[in-house]
């Protein structure tokens, strides 16, 4: 699933139209969350931010990279307001959008492919 | 907001007691592999995996990350970290960066502190898990001068890595946690000053054989 189509499902799980979720995000009518939800223009860090809170959700599950759909906590105050922080620790927020969205998915691969590694490392870190 | 040099000793010292670590150059890929969360590949593997070039791979994450980077993918109340390492660089700089990345994973980096703050503890952390304090204390004790050579020798670092060390100041590890680890490496520090002793007086004569060795070495 896409992050469009995730914030779609996720504004239809909460009742909301897309009047009501522009009106949210402060947009002046609904047409941006049209082209939002048809994945017609992307969306800033700044805004995902702004749409896990509205949804009450993650950053991290609107970019797929998580499946389970915590609540939105706000981050500590001297966090930086780039949800890709959180996930990397090496500096990878400061590299180009297109660059890091790479970078992203290779990392996403990798933790999908050994997600059984992961898996089996911690029912034998807890066994013992 | 400044690092905190305190509590990265103290964890590379706890890491150095809890893990019974008592033979020097301390190599951090096998105590990276066995902490709860944690996968550590080379680039080589993640190239292989995601089926992309090794060089194009490397490109992707920057130059700070030549060496090595963590990803950290946080799921709830489980965090699993991916170490990816460049292992075709000379061995000490891979300890050196594989000691930081388990500095940023023992101490919970997450984002949370700016950029600059998190490497520093990283490289404290490195430098009190790759030169612990008591093993140094305890060969200077025995009247063996601390050259580059002689800690290149003990540590497996170099120059620019002491040079790092000296540069932080002068934290407070209780002083039962530098017993223990000097404890643990005592049988280590006996062999290493008997080492040194013999390799003083035969390292200069050998260098001198090589070096006649490699004048008549031709391509």
């Amino acid at each position: 699933m896409t992050i469009y189509e995730r914030i779609r499902q996720l504004r239809i799980d909460a009742h909301m139209s897309q009047d009501d979720l522009a009106h949210a995000m402060g947009y002046k009518d609904r047409s941006m969350i049209t082209k939002i939800e048809s994945g017609k223009v992307d969306i800033s860090q700044k805004k995902i931010i702004a749409f896990a809170r509205v949804l009450n959700t993650t950053p991290g599950y609107l970019m797929g990279w998580t499946e389970q759909k915590e609540e939105y906590v706000d981050p500590p105050p001297d966090t930086p307001h780039t949800p890709e922080a959180r996930i990397l620790a090496a500096g990878i927020d400061k590299l180009p959008q297109a660059q890091r969205e790479q970078a992203l998915a290779v990392v996403k691969a990798m933790f999908a492919k050994y997600a059984d590694y992961f898996d089996t490392k911690e029912n034998d870190d807890n066994d013992t | 907001m400044t690092p905190d040099y305190e509590r990265a000793a103290i964890a590379a010292t706890k890491i150095l007691i809890d893990c019974g670590i008592d033979s020097a150059p301390v190599s951090p890929l096998p105590l990276l592999k066995r902490t709860p969360g944690v996968l550590v590949v080379s680039y080589e593997t993640m190239s292989a995996d995601v089926s992309q070039p090794r060089q194009c791979v490397m490109n992707l994450f920057g130059e700070k990350s030549k060496d090595a980077f963590t990803s950290v993918n946080i799921m709830g109340d489980r965090t699993h970290y991916l170490v990816t390492y460049n292992q075709k660089l000379p061995a000490f700089v891979v300890h050196r960066a594989l000691a930081r990345e388990l500095g940023h994973i023992i101490l919970g980096h997450d984002g949370s502190r700016p950029e600059e703050i998190r490497n520093e503890e990283a490289r404290a952390f490195a430098h009190h898990l790759l030169c612990p304090r008591p093993l140094i204390h305890a060969i200077q004790a025995t009247g063996i001068r601390l050259t580059t050579e002689v800690l290149g020798n003990l540590t497996g670092c170099y120059e620019l890595c002491l040079s790092c060390m000296r540069r932080q100041p002068a934290v407070h590890v209780p002083p039962e946690m530098n017993r223990a680890v000097r404890d643990n490496f005592m049988p280590y520090i006996l062999n290493f000053i008997e080492y040194q002793r013999y390799a003083t007086n035969r390292d200069v004569a050998a260098l001198a054989d090589f070096g006649s060795y490699m004048e008549g070495y031709e391509e």
